[in-house]
């Protein structure tokens, strides 16, 4: 590990007044799997992070060289590309690069450019016997074996027994397709062995795509990310759920390809004092102030009351599974990251997040929501990506989340003109709560540089 | 039409009104806004922005592509 990462005792660190989120896994009504107990809280120094991060196309460029080129990235879903001949578009950056499934099921990822004179072999998702380039006809089979070349007399150049697409290295974990624009890479086992041993219990790969939405985000994607990084903006950029969610007393542990931020839900923030359990409850169902709301039996604690209702409606769609998870991983936000910018959440809840640069251009991100669910039977096919226009919600899909992100989305365009305006060299990230961010920007130095 | 307590300031209540504007009173004074918390009228001349954008925010539960965990049904 990093030597910049020092551990911090997590009962001597400075922390926040309340319920800490361990205590609150004390009051769970099952057992709490490992995974919740651990702790990984670290001390990263408090230096600032330069503005030019996010406001200079220098910066844009250095980070497509040494990190977009270079590091393992998820490109789309196994589901997505179910039959042999379907392939997928996956653009970053910039660059375009083509993932499908050949004739026997295997997976590859070729750049998506024409070895004649570059055109892209596949500009839209879908399905194909082969890969027949749209200018000019050359072709190869999915496998990347040349197949045919129009006119091959005028090309004496070619040796066609050397002229497959070059395959770029592509793994799976969880039943997400990652691929590495660096054929010389590192190997994705060591860059995911973080993430993938605190996932065993929460295998994303038996879930399928319900639904994936994605939108143009005028800001840097990592303003976009970091919006998503720490939960110390709840207390004004979403005041209306402090009363449901224990903000300020998140748990945030850090490892060196992958941290996480847990947030509690069914408690109210250390910031107000004097609520109760009915306003808790209405602002965790999003209802007005003067709403009914059901009753808790006395001796039952609210978490466990909330879970329960969650397990009852969990049930139609996953059967007993409902029953495996216990309070905390009905109720709490376990929102995970994996450098760079891969983002699945814990637990039943199935949210993935992706962020990343919409083309060249270092004041624009797409942000992407991925849902997946349980399923009894033959699994559903995987949802379309569901892009949405510059002036539509994220709540007009997504309803409650959407309207959580809306919020965050008001904030993003602002961020990236306060940046562009302040006087600050660098950007003021607190000592823990903010910690992921700050491993965010201390592993972008490591890639990128300062 | 939905209404919320401000978390921080519970004697102002924020409620969109018949024109699509949020009206935020205490009972004695108020005021309306955009959605994006842009004063429009009355006395009270600042709004939480992000309050404002939350209770204006009222999705057509049509074209909905995935619902909440925790669920209530609005009276
Ligand atoms: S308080 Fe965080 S950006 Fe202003
Ligand atoms: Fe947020």
């Amino acid at each position: 590990m990093s030597e910049a990462y020092k551990p911090l005792d997590p009962v001597s660190m400075p922390r926040s007044p309340g319920v800490t989120y361990q205590e609150l896994l004390d009051l769970d009504s099952r057992p709490v799997p490992e995974v919740l107990r651990l702790q990984s809280p670290k001390d990263m120094g408090l230096q600032q992070y330069s503005v030019k991060r996010y406001t200079s196309a220098e910066w844009h460029d250095r980070e497509v060289e040494h990190l977009w080129k270079k590091v393992w990235q998820f490109a789309c879903r196994e589901e997505d590309i179910p039959e042999p001949g379907d392939h997928y578009r996956y653009d970053i950056a910039g660059m375009s690069f083509l993932v499908l499934r050949t004739e026997t099921g295997e997976l590859k990822a070729y750049p998506n450019a024409c070895l004649h004179r570059g055109r892209m072999l596949k500009e839209f998702d879908g399905n194909a016997a082969e890969l027949r380039c749209p200018f000019h006809g050359f072709c190869w089979k999915l496998d990347g074996q040349l197949k045919d070349i129009p006119a091959d007399w005028d090309f004496p150049q070619i040796n066609q027994d050397d002229f497959s697409l070059p395959e770029i290295p592509l793994a799976v974990w969880a039943g997400f397709i990652f691929i590495n624009p660096d054929q010389n890479c590192a190997p994705f086992d060591d860059f995911i062995s973080d993430l993938a041993s605190q996932f065993e219990r929460w295998n994303l790969g038996s879930l399928y795509k319900q639904a994936h939405v994605a939108k143009v985000m005028p800001c840097n994607w990592k303003i976009a990310q970091e919006a998503f990084c720490e939960a110390f903006h709840v207390n004004a950029t979403h005041p209306q759920i402090m009363r449901s969610i224990g903000d300020v007393n998140s748990q945030v542990d850090i490892w060196e390809n992958c941290a996480r931020v847990i947030t509690p839900g069914g408690t109210h923030s250390p910031l107000l004092t004097d609520v109760s359990t009915a306003d808790l409850m209405r602002s965790m169902m999003d209802l007005d102030f003067d709403a009914e709301v059901p009753e808790v039996p006395d001796e039952m604690h609210l978490r466990q009351f909330l879970a329960d209702r969650s397990r009852e409606n969990l049930r139609p769609i996953a059967g007993d599974r409902a029953d495996l998870y216990c309070d905390a991983e009905l109720m709490d936000s376990l929102d995970y990251t994996l450098f760079p910018n891969f983002h699945p959440w814990g637990a039943f809840n199935g949210i993935v997040y992706r962020f990343r640069p919409n083309g060249n251009d270092h004041r624009s991100a797409i942000m992407e929501c991925i849902m997946l669910a349980p399923f009894e039977g033959e699994r559903p096919p995987a949802a379309k990506v569901h892009w949405l226009k510059e002036d539509e919600n994220w709540s007009s899909a997504l309803g409650f989340l959407g309207k959580v992100f809306d919020q965050d989305s008001f904030n993003m365009p602002k961020v990236q003109m306060g940046l562009e305006s302040t006087y600050m060299n660098g950007i003021v990230l607190s000592g823990y709560q903010e910690s992921k961010v700050r491993w965010l920007h201390h592993k972008l130095t490591e890639w990128v540089g300062e | 039409m939905p209404k919320i307590k401000h978390p921080f300031a519970p004697e102002f209540i924020y409620q969109v009104d018949d024109d699509g504007n949020i009206r935020i009173s205490n009972g004695n004074t108020w005021g309306t806004f955009t959605k994006e918390g842009i004063h429009l009228s009355g006395e009270i001349r600042h709004a939480d922005p992000q309050l404002c954008v939350w209770v204006a925010n009222n999705p057509s539960p049509d074209g909905q592509l995935r619902s909440s965990a925790v669920t209530a049904k609005r009276s």
